[in-house]
């Protein structure tokens, strides 16, 4: 199964970009996400919400890839592909969830599990739907 | 004991061949009865693992990866086979532990969610080359293990 990538850019007093994620994010197309968080800084965003509410499977690869956008939408490069472990526990330290300016919105329950066995539902503050994510980064 | 004929899928590729795995894995866990948990965690743990395979054990050339299923005692168990050379997922992936000799790229986070996702791991090296690894999960639910951070 393919994944499609829905991307809106939404102004206010913080620019947020909301990616929709449809299908399943493995290691064939991950990457592809990287490159629309990437297009999304450079057009401004500065925060940043994953509607996972359509996404039913996200390998490791994809634990990357979120790492990924976390480490751009703070101006930084990705994580080294190889660094693993040490990247994901690199991040949990400095880390403050709540200020991130990278939210998860209505993850299925599959996907809660592989974000909850790896720690990373600690690392990403998680909405109940798109609309509560936007709020929480715009301050409303 | 009730009985169920093993399935079989062979592809051939790159990480493309993921959805077809995973459908056969759910096709599979389906026709075994097994619970809505146990199809998640199953899809994910041979997900990881044999993309594993895909993507790094034939070094970079395309190379092929036999997914067999079967069901024991209200336990499947799904085996990887590859002709790639030995590599064991069974050693150490504790973020804490000293780095075992591994394929490029894996770095333990997918290894672990094998591991974490099933009840147990095996790995043999096969006659005349590559690996067997099965990954067994009870089909009903189960207590989540701690999770870990």
């Amino acid at each position: 199964m393919a994944m499609t990538i829905d991307v809106e850019d939404l102004g206010g007093a913080k620019a947020v970009s909301v990616i929709a994620l449809d299908g399943e994010l493995d290691a064939s197309n991950y990457e592809r996400l990287i490159e629309v968080v990437r297009d999304a800084y450079a057009r401004g965003a500065r925060g940043l919400v994953l509607d996972l509410s359509k996404l039913s499977f996200m390998a490791s690869s994809g634990l990357f890839a979120l790492h990924s956008a976390y480490r751009l939408m703070r101006g930084e490069t990705p994580p080294d592909p190889e660094a693993g472990w040490g990247a994901l526990h690199e991040m949990a330290q400095d880390h403050d969830a709540e200020a991130g300016s990278v939210r998860l919105a209505a993850p299925q329950d599959a996907v809660s599990r592989v974000l909850d066995r790896t720690g990373m539902a600690k690392l990403f503050p998680v909405d109940a739907d798109r609309a509560a994510a936007v709020a929480a980064l715009q301050g409303a | 004991m009730e009985l169920h004929a093993r399935r079989r899928l062979l592809v051939a590729g790159g990480t493309e061949q993921g959805a077809a795995i995973r459908a056969f894995v759910r096709d599979a866990v389906a026709a075994f009865g097994g619970s809505k948990h146990a199809s998640d965690d199953l899809v994910q743990a041979v997900d990881e693992v044999a993309c594993n395979v895909l993507l790094h054990g034939y070094g970079g050339q395309a190379g092929e990866v036999e997914l067999q299923a079967e069901m024991h005692d209200r336990r499947i168990e799904i085996t990887i086979l590859d002709r790639a050379p030995v590599f064991d997922p069974t050693g150490p992936v504790d973020p804490g532990a000293p780095q075992p000799p591994r394929r490029p790229g894996t770095a333990g986070v997918g290894l672990h969610l094998a591991r974490t996702m099933t009840d147990a791991v095996r790995h043999h090296v096969r006659p005349g080359g590559g690996n067997e690894v099965t990954l067994v999960r009870a089909i009903d639910d189960r207590t989540d293990p701690a999770e870990e951070g």
